[in-house]
């Protein structure tokens, strides 16, 4: 924001004469500022789903910048194989216990990498490869995931180890 | 300035060969705050490294209260790896020592359909127990 010096209440028309800079009056800096506007088209945002709220706005009369914002946490990218299985889980087909135990470790691998979780926390992840929560401990994990509904099932397991601990429907 | 409390010695005599000592706790649902209370005699395992165990029963009941328990595996002493449902719970307390609120953290161990619960290292972690096998009795400090 640019720093200007307001004037007092009495003091608003300058007395004759009297000639103010233009960059200590916000209304001749107003004044003299062309009345242009930034507009966007749909598909300048659409791919950074911005909240609408949000939308950058460029106006010469508020001069404001309204923060960038995300409808939801970025996800890691999946590998095709991945999404595949998930597929097949999303089709309620079974997957074969290999499957499974390759698609967790997939998972698990890719979501530590992509939020650089320490090894030995322990993390509870959604099968799209988002942590949903984590902590030091199992049971301080579990207190933290109980009661919660995440909407997809979750996995529980400890960052570095071989194998997972278990999930949650 | 806090006071330390006072520390607890409870003597008990092994019952059926085994030792048993009387625990509360609950099962917590931290997002309602709803809690199943646990009460129940338990034999001391410290062959077991999780919490308490207790019959699949218990499951219901922690379902009743909106917390759905993960399912894991565990490995019994012939090597043979069975599912369990594990949940947290809190251990408030051992004979007559009562913690102090909310509670011990402990790992609730949900599997079997044998009655009977055991208190494995997880819960034994917050005190000291002395076993005298020829006396058939034990000592615990809390």
């Amino acid at each position: 924001m640019p720093l200007t010096l307001l004037p007092d209440q009495d003091d608003q028309m300058p007395p004759e004469g009297f000639i103010i800079p233009h960059w200590i009056s916000p209304r001749t800096e107003e004044q003299r500022l062309p009345q242009a506007k930034l507009n966007f088209e749909v598909e300048d945002y659409i791919g950074t789903e911005l909240l609408s709220r949000e939308r950058l706005r460029f106006s010469s009369e508020t001069f404001e910048i309204s923060r960038f914002g995300f409808h939801s946490s970025p996800r890691p990218w999946l590998q095709p194989q991945v999404v595949a299985k998930l597929d097949k889980m999303r089709r309620r087909t079974p997957l074969t216990e290999k499957e499974m135990v390759s698609l967790i470790d997939d998972l698990a691998k890719i979501s530590v990498e992509f939020y650089d979780i320490e090894k030995g926390k322990f993390i509870a992840a959604r099968f799209d490869g988002r942590i949903v929560e984590s902590a030091n401990t199992q049971i301080e994990l579990l207190l933290k995931i109980q009661g919660r509904d995440f909407g997809v099932p979750v996995f529980v397991w400890e960052a570095g180890s071989e194998s997972f601990l278990g999930w949650r429907i | 300035m806090t006071q330390k409390p006072e520390k607890v010695k409870i003597c008990k005599n092994y019952r059926k060969k085994a030792a048993y000592i009387t625990i509360e706790g609950t099962i917590p649902n931290p997002q309602t705050a709803a809690q199943v209370p646990l009460r129940f005699e338990c034999r001391i395992d410290t062959g077991f490294d999780g919490g308490v165990l207790v019959p699949v029963r218990y499951k219901s009941d922690t379902q009743s209260i909106g917390v759905r328990p993960t399912i894991t595996n565990m490995t019994l002493a012939d090597g043979q790896k069975i599912n369990v449902y594990v949940c947290a719970a809190y251990l408030q307390a051992i004979e007559k020592c009562v913690f102090e609120s909310p509670g011990k953290p402990i790992l609730l161990v949900m599997c079997g359909l044998r009655e009977g619960q055991f208190l494995g290292m997880d819960a034994l972690k917050y005190c000291t127990i002395l076993f005298d096998g020829p006396k058939q009795n034990f000592t615990i400090d809390i």
